[in-house]
């Protein structure tokens, strides 16, 4: 009781207004505490190749002058290099509350824009972080929070990943969009992982060229993630144009090999036996010339993905 | 008196047997096959909807499946016609899991002037014989004494790699501004223990004039 008068006391006396605009070049490790009587928050920053800024305040719970009852903290930043790297990490402790996030992107081609806030205020906390990303190579990604967990792994060539995520205490969400560049020897590979309520679920799209297709085939990967407490979703759509001229076939001789699978898990067990598409195998497509030149035959190939998961 | 009572014990017995081998036999494998006909016509917006729904119950061989589902549309003096065609079957099994398998066969098109047409679908999903599932799509034309044929067939076999055909063009298609798209697909669906999961492929056409 002593003690915590004391702090109480201190608190009062104290009020910290921090402002920290730091610009990063190569790796920057930061890790912050801030607390008042009413809660502790711990940060801790690690960038590689980034500038980024933070602003945080800090008041007493009790009050003083105007000043809003709370802790606010804003940061926002942004890479200046192909190959960056940002983990962040953020836990409020609120009584016997504890909220936490975690967020971790790194790629050897891309760039990218965050933001973080982070607020305080009579018993309510709330935490979120948001980034946006565009990359054309390797892209590894991470976001965490108490019960909820979303990864996805991104490989691609001559073709842009376009995507973002959001971070908050009770809900997770990511999204993107792969489009092809017209460029030969295009493709992807796109794994998102999802645990929640138990269960570990990971969704997969692949797709590749074997010759050089660009005039004649332009495609585009939608991927999506959306996970809360209750329950979430996973969703995959590769769609597949053939230019004016040429259409779709099937062929073991293929220009194109493409996929999608899906497995889920408990604790090592199966919930529902391995899913593909096409089913246990592989669409072999190929791209021929069409003969009929007073005609315009435009033909599109969908593969598509979607999993629910609830309790 | 006990050659009665035997003999009563008997029927019992037999009638007993009789009873619990029509109920599992029945609960084991429940198949149905079903055929539609759907005939529209006239109308400047006309659009026709079919479905066929086959729900097959089956505590072991799930995989023992067959369903075949028919569509005939017509169309006489529309400037507009849409159909589309769906079959459906669900299985349910012993550990919670239910499956289901769609194919699906879709048309429209679109015509400045009055036309007379039809459309044949025919959707069929076998696991017994051949374990594919096929559907053939095909659409005549007729414009004054011109007849324009649109036809494909895919067939999708379930535990291999795909195999989809080119679809037919017509040689001749002289109609301005008209258009023609047909499509088809296939989707399979595991639900159970808190998952439910859905996926497919489809390839869709459309023919017009420059």
């Amino acid at each position: 009781m002593k003690n915590k008068n004391k702090i109480k006391l201190f608190l009062t006396l104290l009020i910290i207004i921090g402002v920290t605009t730091p610009t990063a070049h190569a790796t920057v490790f930061i890790k912050s505490n801030y607390y008042n009587s009413e809660a502790h928050i711990q940060e801790t920053i690690i960038t590689k190749n980034s500038n980024y800024r933070e602003r945080t305040l800090v008041t007493p719970y009790s009050g003083f002058k105007n000043l809003p009852k709370s802790i606010i903290s804003i940061e926002n930043g942004e890479s200046y290099d192909k190959m960056f790297e940002i983990y962040y990490k953020g836990i409020i402790s609120n009584g016997n509350k504890i909220n936490n996030i975690q967020i971790k992107t790194k790629t050897d081609s891309g760039k990218a824009k965050w933001m973080k806030s982070l607020i305080s205020s009579f018993g309510d906390t709330s935490i979120k972080a948001g980034i946006k990303y565009e990359s054309d190579g390797q892209l590894d990604m991470s976001y965490k929070n108490n019960e909820l967990e979303i990864n996805e792994k991104i490989s691609n060539k001559n073709t842009t990943y376009s995507g973002e995520a959001v971070v908050s205490n009770n809900k997770i969400t990511s999204s993107g969009t792969l489009t092809s560049k017209n460029n030969s020897f295009r493709g992807f590979s796109i794994t998102t992982n999802v645990k929640n309520m138990e269960k570990n679920t990971t969704m997969r799209a692949e797709f590749n060229e074997n010759e050089d297709l660009r005039d004649r085939v332009t495609f585009e990967c939608k991927n999506g993630a959306e996970i809360f407490d209750e329950g979430g979703k996973i969703d995959k759509l590769i769609k597949i144009n053939a230019e004016k001229g040429f259409g779709i076939i099937t062929d073991e001789k293929s220009s194109i090999r493409t996929s999608m699978n899906f497995e889920a898990y408990t604790n090592n067990n199966e919930v529902i036996p391995p899913q593909s598409v096409p089913p246990n195998g592989e669409l072999q497509v190929k791209i021929i010339p069409l003969n009929n030149s007073n005609l315009n035959i435009e033909q599109e190939l969908d593969l598509k993905m979607s999993v629910k998961i609830w309790k | 008196m006990k050659n009665k009572s035997s003999k009563r014990l008997k029927i019992i017995l037999l009638l007993t047997l009789v009873i619990f081998f029509v109920s599992h036999s029945s609960a084991l494998e429940v198949k149905s096959n079903s055929h539609s006909i759907t005939i529209a016509q006239g109308g400047s917006n006309l659009s026709v909807y079919s479905s066929t729904h086959t729900q097959i119950s089956t505590g072991i061989k799930a995989n023992e499946v067959l369903s075949n589902a028919n569509a005939y549309n017509t169309a006489s003096g529309a400037n507009y016609f849409s159909s589309k065609l769906t079959t459906k079957i669900t299985i349910y099994n012993e550990s919670g899991i239910v499956k289901k398998m769609e194919t699906y066969s879709s048309t429209s098109t679109s015509l400045p002037k009055s036309f007379t047409g039809y459309q044949k679908l025919n959707n069929l999903i076998d696991t017994w014989n051949s374990n594919t599932a096929d559907s053939t799509i095909e659409n005549v034309i007729k414009i004054g004494n011109n007849e324009y044929i649109f036809e494909t067939e895919n067939l999708i076999p379930l535990d291999n790699p795909a195999v989809i055909q080119p679809p037919s063009y017509p040689k001749h298609f002289n109609v301005e501004g008209s258009s023609i798209t047909f499509g088809t697909g296939f989707l399979n669906t595991v639900e159970g223990n808190g998952i439910e999961y859905s996926g497919g492929f489809g390839i869709k056409t459309t023919i017009s004039l420059d």
